[in-house]
């Protein structure tokens, strides 16, 4: 009897989705886009700076309550070099990690951008405690990906 | 703790790459099939089921609805869980301890060759700060090992030791994915995948099922094979951002251990079991879990693979099976590795037995960089 092949049913979904913001996601990219400037949320209990902004504190369970611009400089808590590319994200290698901004009590997760990333140079060029400058976008839109990080 | 509960069947079919021959469904029918087949037991006698799977990779919601005909659901009592592959595990325990059920199916599967994992994977982060810059399991273990080498220097030899070892046991498991052991020398040359984390260093995609039959303690005296008895169970569910962790550690882990030793009666784990199934996320992960169930100090960890600890013929043995730096069906690895556990204390774990084991130690993680943690304690007989 003839061997039947088997087949694959290939599908393809394309959805868009409208998260809402709220009023701290978008006062935070707003001030991002039209004056440059990057704020987190104090947490009123435990008083650390929370960046991303929160609307509430995980930790204390409880609103938080003012903004503060934090500073434009910080230092590397943890990151990774990608060597490998994936869809709708930036072809490798990049850098990608999570800084402790000056002024701020957590770190947030940006690119880290105009560095060599060739894999031998990695060590000399990018560590945890390494301190990083923000670079923002000429123009902004809202977004993430409106600043990143590059060598202080 | 009201009634025990027991682990009475195991079934897992073989762990590869693409299950491209048959359906999803056809794929999990076949290993619930079989499970009850071993086990002797009819689908009409099971309490209920629970089973656990990821929407986003299955491609379909609710997905006990869709598998209902796999799972032995039919017109039964069924629930699905997506927060992780144990949790299945536990719940089901969790209804047997409580009375309300006393013979009951944890399922959980993954089919990852059925689309892009690392794209898949990105969903799981909230969608207005994080998942526009984009991590996955691979990105989010590189930024925890990153911290943990700033914080402790481990040495790369041993790190590099974890996976020769990992890969090395499953040699001896006819299950495993990848059967071909690498030599220190080609995993110290890897080329970095996401530094500082080389291919080697990361767990394969794997597709797979895992089946476990859970029974009252009374259910479970009238099967004729040994039965792997749950002695403690926790779990623990950390912090969402990354960025107010501390990455060096594993408190999650650590919270779980602290919850499962204290119910099982555990004050020295390394003394007192016999065999460990860790879910180790990368080579990295599988020391820093050592250090969070209290196997060895903060930043200590490298030293048990040192001295040989958690080798085949060490104290303590780990990963017997070969754990997912050998086998990753993504979402449902959690679930083999308590499976994995209650094969080494039931005697049935075949070539990779631990000789002689009788207490064992399963841990699973969920989320980015271990967000949530899971302990499961057995015991044979």
């Amino acid at each position: 009897m003839k061997q039947e092949s088997l087949t694959t049913l290939q599908e393809h979904w394309d959805i868009t989705y409208n998260h809402a913001l709220g009023e701290t996601g978008s006062h935070f990219y707003n001030a991002l886009r039209d004056e440059g400037k990057i704020l987190g949320r104090r947490c009123p209990a435990c008083e650390r700076v929370l960046l991303p902004p929160r609307p509430f504190c995980d930790r204390d369970f409880v609103d938080t309550t003012d903004w503060v611009e934090v500073g434009t400089e910080g230092r590397v808590e943890a990151f990774t070099v990608v060597f490998q590319s994936f869809r709708g994200l930036p072809e490798a290698p990049y850098c990608i990690a999570y800084v402790l901004l000056d002024g701020a009590d957590t770190a947030v997760l940006n690119y880290v951008r105009g560095i060599d990333w060739t894999p031998g140079n990695v060590p000399q060029n990018i560590g945890v405690g390494t301190r990083v400058k923000v670079a923002f976008a000429e123009e902004r839109e809202g977004r993430m990906t409106d600043f990143w990080f590059e060598k202080a | 703790m009201s009634g025990a509960v027991g682990i009475v069947g195991v079934h897992q079919e073989p762990y590869g790459e693409n299950y491209s021959e048959s359906t999803l469904e056809e794929m999990v029918f076949r290993a619930t099939r079989r499970l009850l087949e071993e086990a002797g037991v009819e689908r009409e006698e099971l309490s209920n089921i629970v089973t656990a799977s990821s929407d986003v990779t299955d491609g379909r919601a609710i997905s006990n609805m869709v598998m209902a005909g796999s799972t032995a659901s039919y017109f039964k009592d069924s629930i699905n869980l997506s927060s992780a592959s144990e949790h299945s595990f536990l719940l089901a325990a969790m209804q047997i301890m409580s009375g309300l059920r006393d013979l009951t199916l944890a399922i959980s599967w993954s089919k990852v060759s059925e689309s892009p994992v690392d794209v898949v994977q990105r969903v799981a982060s909230e969608p207005y700060f994080t998942r526009p810059i984009g991590i996955n399991a691979m990105t989010s273990y590189a930024l925890q090992a990153s911290a943990y080498e700033q914080a402790y220097g481990p040495d790369r030899n041993l790190i590099s030791r974890v996976v020769v070892k990992n890969r090395r046991n499953a040699l001896d498991n006819p299950l495993a994915h990848l059967r071909e052991a690498p030599t220190l020398e080609q995993v110290n040359e890897s080329a970095p995948l996401s530094w500082p984390l080389t291919e080697y260093d990361l767990p394969p995609y794997s597709d797979g099922v895992c089946v476990l039959l859970l029974a009252s303690e009374e259910r479970a005296r009238v099967f004729d094979g040994p039965v792997a008895w749950v002695r403690g169970m926790g779990w623990a569910t950390g912090g969402y951002w990354m960025g107010e962790r501390d990455l060096t550690k594993l408190p999650s882990l650590e919270a779980a251990a602290k919850k499962a030793y204290a119910m099982a009666g555990i004050e020295d784990p390394l003394e007192q079991f016999d065999a460990a199934e860790l879910h180790e996320a990368s080579s990295y992960n599988e020391i820093m879990q050592y250090e969070a169930l209290g196997f060895a100090e903060y930043g200590a960890g490298e030293e048990l693979i040192s001295e040989g600890v958690t080798l085949p013929e060490g104290k303590l043995p780990v990963n017997r099976s070969g754990g997912a730096l050998s086998s990753n069906p993504a979402f449902a690895s959690g679930l083999v590795q308590v499976a994995e556990a209650a094969l080494q204390v039931t005697g049935r774990a075949g070539e990779r037995q631990v000789e002689g084991a009788r207490r064992a130690l399963a841990t699973a993680q969920q989320g980015f960089a271990t967000q949530g943690a899971s302990v499961v304690c057995l015991e044979g007989e």
